[in-house]
């Protein structure tokens, strides 16, 4: 069975974009395409013109931790660990290793208004902190796309509207957004929309 | 810095299980430890079995039983006597006694190597032996040299001439005199042995005792005993002759076993034995193994969504195996260290890594084999 059918799309840097589909539409494959996660069956997968088709398993996860940033649906926190240590990950990762990552987390988490919150377990936060944390996990490697898994799906409306004001900064800051979404507000708010049904898009 | 961090973060979050893990390693390593000394004792006991076997044919061996009350005494006289008529009927027979009641009060020895210690006083393992118990047993001094004739029928006179097991080595040298009495002459080498009295599978090792020539054993108490003796004949007639004599000195509860239908039977007894260990020990290591992979498998599983968020944040596979096998590969190694600490020899020693390294690839392959299966957006599913 085929998620995804003759999927055609270019994004240019800088863009803030939008996926939306009903349930089972191939929304979420074309992102875990995009971030690497998934491999096309066939086609041609070029990222700042380089074809990335073919990379190894250690070249993509490479790519995934220096050129895309993730934020999903549920957050994607590790319940156990602190705000600080949930957005450490990234960095143990990095091929560039900061000497003190708390010099690189804290301004991130002072741009987001949770740096309060660096050493209390991510199960003590509100929503709307949690997907501020996981946003935060997902710049700190500073990467130039980020892409967000139904990022307000979990969150009320006030909150997920705050949420979509950081992506709002965050491009405006040159990061280029692709989110996958239900919510035809959460798409009006970006620049471009890409309509997937039955893995095609139309 | 940050590695580790996260690495005990991930042991300590999970430490009651890591702990079952320890413990389970750490009978494995008793157990492969213990199949090993009882290959090692094997080997000696074939070895010392084929030496005497194939030194003079047929060997025959008479003992007087461990659990007889009798004392196999006799006067200085008989015990020449006695040796003499056996010697007429045999030729080069052996005789020896064994026994822990050496008292050396005035010399600093390694407490290990005391036998018991009775009111504040050590006693240490001795062997008083006649010629030809070197023969037998094909037993020979790294330093010094073994008693001579005139040393077994008589004595020295100043000194009594003393050979110490190889474990005496490093604390005495040839010429050193033990309690102004005991002048050693002479240090074997490394697990030089003899059968025991039993005849079971056991090997008596001579490493943590003192040999004295049987004549002292007549001079210190002023009579002789006489627990084994060895003999080598072809005709069936000496055989009950030496029953004779043996009974005519009064030594009771004596048996005499031919040696080669003796080694027959005790390899068979010791395969027996050998073959019933190692059954127990192979469920109890596939028991173990068995769990521990299952529970690798089990953590595994329950840390998949964490896994596939270190997978979203930039991890490969590869980090995740390597993030599954570090802490096997720690605790492994914490479990060996009693293991490699024993080791006696750089073979042993490396044997031992060999072992920790084969252990780790069973323990590990099939878990990570099934990690490497999972698709990333599989893992993200999970989450979902």
């Amino acid at each position: 069975m085929l998620a995804l059918n003759h999927v055609n799309i270019k994004i240019e840097t800088g863009e803030y974009v939008a996926i939306m589909g009903p349930s089972g539409a191939g929304k979420t494959t074309l992102l875990n395409i995009i971030g690497c996660l998934d491999n096309p069956t066939e086609g041609t997968y070029l990222l700042d013109g380089q074809d990335i088709s073919h990379y190894s398993e250690k070249q993509k996860a490479r790519l995934r931790s220096e050129k895309f940033g993730f934020v999903v649906q549920d957050f994607g926190l590790i319940s156990s660990m602190s705000v600080y240590k949930n957005v450490r990950i990234p960095l143990l990762y990095s091929s560039h290793k900061p000497s003190n990552s708390k010099n690189v987390i804290l301004p991130i988490l002072e741009q987001l208004d949770i740096s309060d919150k660096i050493d209390e377990n991510v199960n003590n936060l509100s929503g709307g902190q949690r997907q501020r944390a996981a946003i935060a996990r997902a710049l700190v490697n500073s990467p130039n796309i980020i892409l967000a898994d139904e990022p307000t799906g979990a969150l009320d409306q006030e909150t997920g509207k705050d949420v979509m004001n950081i992506f709002s900064k965050l491009n405006k800051q040159g990061k280029t957004i692709i989110l996958v979404t239900h919510d035809p507000n959460v798409a009006a708010m970006c620049h471009r929309t890409i309509h997937v049904v039955d893995g095609e898009i139309i | 810095m940050m590695v580790l961090s996260d690495f005990f973060d991930s042991i300590l979050k999970r430490k009651l299980r890591y702990f079952l893990f320890l413990v389970q390693m750490i009978l494995i390593f008793i157990i492969i430890q213990y199949s090993f000394n009882l290959v090692n004792e094997y080997r000696l006991f074939n070895n010392k079995l084929e030496e005497v076997s194939s030194k003079k044919n047929p060997v025959y061996y008479a003992f007087q039983s461990p659990d007889s009350e009798a004392i196999p005494e006799c006067s200085f006289e008989e015990y020449e006597n006695f040796k003499t008529e056996i010697n007429q009927t045999c030729g080069d027979t052996a005789f020896s006694f064994s026994s822990s009641d050496l008292h050396l009060k005035n010399t600093q020895i390694p407490t290990s190597l005391i036998a018991f210690s009775d009111h504040e006083e050590n006693y240490y393992p001795v062997n008083y032996i006649s010629e030809h118990f070197f023969d037998y047993y094909n037993i020979h001094a790294s330093k010094g040299r073994l008693f001579s004739q005139a040393e077994y029928e008589v004595g020295t006179a100043n000194f009594i001439p003393a050979i110490l097991g190889s474990s005496y080595a490093s604390s005495f040298q040839v010429g050193d005199i033990l309690d102004k009495k005991y002048k050693i002459i002479g240090i074997l080498a490394p697990n030089a042995s003899y059968l025991d009295r039993q005849l079971n599978s056991n090997i008596v090792k001579l490493d943590n005792q003192i040999i004295l020539p049987m004549v002292i054993n007549a001079k210190t108490w002023g009579g002789c005993y006489v627990n084994q003796l060895f003999f080598s004949t072809n005709q069936k007639d000496a055989i009950q002759n030496i029953e004779k004599i043996i009974q005519k000195y009064g030594f009771q509860d004596y048996s005499i076993r031919n040696m080669n239908t003796q080694i027959h039977r005790l390899r068979n007894y010791f395969w027996t034995e050998f073959s019933f260990m190692c059954v127990i020990f192979i469920t109890l290591f596939m028991l173990c193994i068995f769990s521990m992979i299952s529970m690798l498998q089990h953590l595994i599983e329950e840390q998949k969504t964490e896994f596939g968020i270190y997978m979203l944040c930039g991890a490969s596979k590869m980090d995740i195996c390597i993030k599954i096998s570090m802490p096997v590969l720690v605790i492994l190694f914490l479990a060996s260290i009693p293991s490699i600490a024993m080791c006696k020899s750089i073979y042993h020693y490396l044997f031992q890594i060999l072992i920790l390294l084969g252990i780790f690839v069973i323990l590990t392959f099939f878990p990570l084999n099934y990690w490497l299966k999972q698709p990333i957006s599989e893992l993200k599913k999970e989450r979902e």
